[in-house]
């Protein structure tokens, strides 16, 4: 086998990613050492450009560890985004509860104020009167209540009126038991 | 948690500070009804009322006692054949919130003096009439009511029994 075909062949390797490091190296010393047919010119300027490229690029020994990190770090970064768009989210869907129980409630109560503002008087004489009317009415039902404790009262007044009759009596009583005692006392002397 | 629980009670709150009171629901219900009668006489009407300036003793205690009224609601049943209404109207009204202030019971009557107080001042009187033979009504006052300067227009409009409202005080 000569060189050339022999280069081919790990050329081929090299670009289906097959290619030892020695391989590489072998091509990259090939094409900086030799004359290079036309044909594999372009193959040339490919594979030194490579060979510049992975010079310039360093691997640090750690890479797979960072590498390790850098996922760990993305993933909790993601889960804290999560959790906080959770938050927000009810925090969100809360405010927009309020908002609209509040809505709810300055709608209910102007829909009943402005319902019940057709019905208000607008007419200052028939307000007047309108209201004296509603007292005159609250009047005569309170009187119709407390004519009845009023009764009551006189009742009560009754009731202190014999208890006053029935002290004078027990004091007459007691006077007439004193008489009794003053005429035993004459009879004892005599 | 903590939030939640804040967000909770503020829409407890606010529901409550929404919440539609037993008196407007009635007249939510029945004002414009056919065989209803709503009147409604507003803050606006009696700070109205009150800037106008008169001689007559009569209008100037009217004036007083309704110094501290903000509206004048009233609900009646036409008709007389309102059993059903009046009796729904002592149903309704939750007697937790009021205070009795008198219950006069008739055999075809019933007359029910409610108030709610607040800081020790009357700021809500309710009076529901349940009658079978006449109409039933509902009067809901509000504001600062000063009882004793509306007993005092009684006296003053010549009204019998509104002076007992002074006993109260």
């Amino acid at each position: 086998m000569d060189k050339l075909t022999h280069i081919k062949e790990i050329l081929g390797r090299f670009y289906e990613g097959s290619a030892s490091l020695q391989e590489e190296k072998e091509l990259e010393a090939y094409f900086l050492s030799e004359k290079v047919p036309e044909e594999l010119s372009a193959d040339k300027e490919f594979v030194l450009a490579s060979a510049k490229l992975m010079e310039a690029i360093e691997i640090p020994d750690d890479l797979d560890a960072k590498i390790l990190d850098r996922i760990t770090l993305a993933e909790q970064s993601e889960r804290k985004v999560r959790r906080i768009s959770v938050y927000s989210l009810s925090g969100l869907a809360a405010g927009l509860l309020i908002l609209f129980s509040v809505y709810l409630g300055i709608l209910r109560e102007n829909n009943l104020n402005s319902r019940l503002d057709q019905y208000a008087i607008e007419d200052p004489e028939r307000a007047y009167q309108e209201a004296r009317k509603a007292l005159e009415f609250v009047s005569a039902k309170w009187n119709a209540g407390t004519s009845e404790l009023n009764n009551l009262q006189e009742v009560n007044r009754g009731i202190e009126s014999i208890s006053t009759i029935n002290k004078i009596s027990s004091g007459s009583r007691e006077l007439n038991l004193l008489g009794n005692l003053k005429k035993a006392e004459n009879i004892t002397i005599q | 948690m903590k939030k939640v629980l804040i967000t909770l009670v503020f829409i407890t709150l606010t529901g409550t500070i929404f919440a539609q009171s037993a008196v407007d629901k009635i007249f939510n219900k029945y004002a414009g009804k056919d065989g209803y009668t709503t009147v409604v006489i507003n803050s606006f009407m009696f700070k109205f009322l009150s800037k106008i300036e008169t001689n007559d003793p009569e209008y100037e205690s009217f004036k007083n006692a309704t110094s501290g009224i903000e509206s004048i609601r009233i609900l009646t049943q036409d008709g007389g054949n309102s059993a059903g209404f009046g009796k729904e109207l002592l149903n309704i009204l939750p007697r937790k919130e009021y205070e009795e202030l008198m219950v006069v019971k008739e055999a075809t009557e019933e007359v029910v003096f409610l108030i709610k107080e607040e800081g020790g001042k009357v700021r809500e009187f309710l009076l529901i009439v349940s009658s079978q033979d006449d109409d039933d009504a509902l009067i809901v006052i509000t504001g600062n009511i000063d009882l004793e300067s509306i007993a005092s227009l009684a006296s003053g409009l010549d009204l019998p029994g509104m002076e007992n409202l002074q006993d109260l005080e």
